[in-house]
């Protein structure tokens, strides 16, 4: 079973390597990436798991953020080039933890007839101090009792879609769902977690709203994910701090987040990741012994199947949200809104011609 | 914790005795069984687990099989009187399986807010019949299960906490009450399910279920169950029993697809009680799940309709966006047409 992951990084230095070592040490067995013009050292480490011969390198000149049809390509390439069974398209910024064996084994056992399977997004909160290493300092992470509705919020319960190697297959939707021939969806399974760090510093936050902003209000067309717009919005009135400060959990509200259930502490990257230091630097596959993930306690099982029914939750509000469109879309064109404006703007339109020509 | 099965059997003596000491072993405390008309034995075995006092005993005359009103006055009697903490609301094919092998270590861990556990079929198809115990003989699961009306389908099951004002819905799938909430989705509990088990089950089964159904005028009757007696009526119950039964050409080539897994895990455990061939040598406690077995699992339960139903319907809302964008793009190049041939007029 080969699993290739792919994955689109731009100025991500401060978790690029954790990302590769990490991945590469807990069952993938080759990585398709894109450097969308990074400046601050990715570009550097990247080129590095090149040479060691774990990473296929396109760089990507544009700045136009087209993750879509580059998370196509890669995932074609996977299929294509290197022969991959299953492809996981990650963001560097989300780290994949298999529910137990490995990475690869968990999906090895999938029956054939499906195509899909789905992970489950968890997201992870900034916490106090910005320079050290984000996985020391990031063990919180939020944990869903009730679906959040809030479009805008970071920790809306989410999912991300793993699928089989197709050389045909498309991403869509910011490559949380997938188009192909025969991929048919395992529902209701999430054997792999994804631990997700959006937001980890001051600075990081800045430079995140400037790009992703930049790229949502000028090429990309698709509406801007919630957060991403809040983000830009106070870059852009100068409250990109205030921003940045009211998503970070400190001591207090740590202690009662734990209380009510609604932050847990997870030291699960962390602890894998120091499993892999050596000598101020991440291990390469081989020079560690591989991860280990153990089968989760029947209590964590529980809190698991509580978390995905309010991702199940969650994800019928969004339908619904998306039906209201496709409905107000619809009633635009069986009004025939196209020929009822030609027809206002038409006539003004010729005649302002017609004196021109005069 | 107080763990109360409850329990309806009509004439189901070739399994009832190992299915009860199967859940007591288990981790249940009482069995409250409504016996109903049995005349196969059944009714001995039952007052043989009274007189232990590990059961209760209801007797029910009635023709009609009123399978809700019968199963809900057991859960509510456990609810009220026999001091249940949670309830398994069983049929006597079904073994039930709790994920990490105990029910007490289960229901421990789920949160207060929900009321009832979800479990799913895992269906054991006939073997052919040499007239040894069911359990000796039928070690093949189903791996490719559909929810459909069909004698060896998947369905789920429902553990609850007890409640006074419990109503258990048709089939013992649901329980309902103002504020038991589901925990959808999480199939904690595989029901190890022997639906068919020999040729005089087959008839006594469907047969004698039709024509107590066809007296209650509040339910309706599964096709499989109406195809069975139409075939029975017309002489051909054989041609509705043999296509269910997997011989060993069947067997080698589903489970070399993964269509058929063998399985042996209740007839190992059944030996350790004394039934099916005891003598053999024992196979040792059953092996801890593992990813794989997981999956399989859990790529049977995806054809339940409750599993992650948000994303069954967000296939189809991607195809109606689809749809939508190519209507609209036909639009406006319609009305780009129009507007660059008007302006040239």
């Amino acid at each position: 079973m080969t699993l290739v992951m792919t994955l689109l990084a731009r100025d991500e230095a401060d978790v690029i390597e954790h990302w590769l070592a990490f991945h590469l040490n807990a069952g993938a067995d080759f990585v398709v990436a894109t450097d969308n013009l990074s400046r601050d050292g990715t570009t550097e480490i990247l080129e590095a798991y090149a040479r060691a011969g774990h990473v296929h390198l396109i760089r990507e000149t544009g700045e136009d953020l087209r993750d879509g049809e580059w998370a196509t390509r890669m995932a074609r390439i996977a299929a294509s080039e290197y022969a991959a069974d299953w492809v996981i398209n990650s963001d560097a910024d989300e780290f994949w933890w298999p529910r137990g064996g490995s990475l690869g084994s968990v999906l090895d056992g999938i029956p054939e007839r499906y195509g899909t399977v789905s992970a489950f997004l968890r997201t992870f909160a900034p916490r106090p101090g910005a320079d050290d290493d984000f996985a020391e300092r990031m063990t919180v992470r939020f944990s869903p009792l009730a679906p959040i509705h809030d479009p805008s919020s970071l920790y809306r319960p989410f999912r991300k879609v793993i699928h089989r190697g197709d050389p045909n297959v498309t991403l869509v939707r910011g490559h949380h769902a997938v188009r192909g021939g025969a991929l048919a969806p395992l529902r209701g399974w999430y054997p792999i977690e994804a631990f997700h760090f959006p937001i980890r510093s001051r600075e990081q936050c800045a430079r995140k709203a400037k790009v992703m902003g930049a790229a949502f209000e000028t090429h990309i067309d698709r509406a801007s994910t919630g957060y991403h717009a809040q983000m830009y919005a106070a870059l852009r009135e100068g409250t990109i701090d205030d921003f940045y400060e009211s998503l970070v959990v400190g001591d207090d509200e740590l202690r009662e987040g734990v209380a009510a259930q609604r932050l847990v502490v997870d030291t699960r990257l962390r602890d894998a990741l120091r499993l892999l230091r050596r000598d101020g630097r991440l291990a390469l596959p081989g020079e560690a012994d591989a991860l280990t993930f153990p089968t989760p306690s029947l209590a964590d099982e529980a809190t698991y199947a509580v978390e995905a029914a309010v991702l199940g939750e969650a994800d019928v509000v969004r339908l619904q949200r998306r039906l209201d469109a496709l409905e107000h879309r619809l009633a635009t064109v069986e009004q025939g809104l196209p020929n009822r404006v030609y027809r206002r703007v038409a006539g003004p339109a010729r005649r302002v011609l017609r004196r021109g020509r005069r | 914790m107080k763990l109360v099965q409850t329990l309806l059997v009509r004439d189901e003596a070739d399994v009832v005795d190992a299915q009860i000491a199967f859940h007591l072993n288990a981790g249940v405390d009482l069995v409250v069984a409504t016996d109903n008309r049995s005349e196969d034995g059944t009714t001995e075995i039952l007052e043989r687990y009274e007189r232990e006092g590990y059961l209760h005993l209801l007797r029910e005359p009635g023709q009609d099989l009123r399978q809700t009103e019968w199963v809900t006055r057991m859960a509510r009697l456990a609810a009220t009187e026999l001091g249940a903490d949670w309830i398994l609301n069983t049929d006597a094919d079904e073994f039930w399986w709790p994920l990490g092998g105990d029910f007490r270590a289960l229901f421990e861990v789920i949160p207060e807010h929900f009321g009832v556990v979800r479990g799913a079929w895992r269906s054991f198809v006939p073997r052919p019949d040499d007239d040894r115990f069911f359990a000796e003989r039928m070690t093949v699961r189903t791996c490719r299960p559909e929810f459909v009306a069909h004698p060896l389908a998947t369905h789920f099951k429902s553990a609850h906490r007890a409640r006074a004002d419990v109503r258990v819905g048709r089939g013992n799938h649901e329980a309902f009450a103002p504020g038991l909430v589901p925990l959808r989705g999480w199939h904690a509990i595989e029901v190890l399910h022997f639906p068919v088990r020999s040729y005089e089950q087959c008839v006594r089964k469907y047969v004698t279920q039709f024509v107590a159904l066809e007296l209650n005028a509040e339910k309706g009757i599964a096709d499989h169950m109406a195809e069975a007696y139409r075939a029975y009526r017309a002489g051909r119950l054989e041609d509705f029993y043999a296509p269910l039964v997997v011989d060993d050409h069947a067997l080698a080539t589903g489970v070399a697809s993964g269509d058929l897994a063998v399985d042996t895990r209740l007839r190992d455990v059944l030996r350790t009680l004394g039934f099916g061939d005891a003598a053999a040598p024992s196979a040792g406690p059953a092996p801890a799940p593992t990813v794989d077995t997981a999956a399989v699992f859990a790529a049977e339960c995806a054809v339940l309709p409750e599993s992650d139903y948000g994303l069954a319907i967000a296939a189809r809302v991607d195809e109606l966006e689809e749809r939508m964008a190519a209507l609209e793009a036909r639009f406006v190049s319609r009305a780009g047409r129009a507007l660059r041939s008007g302006l040239r007029r």
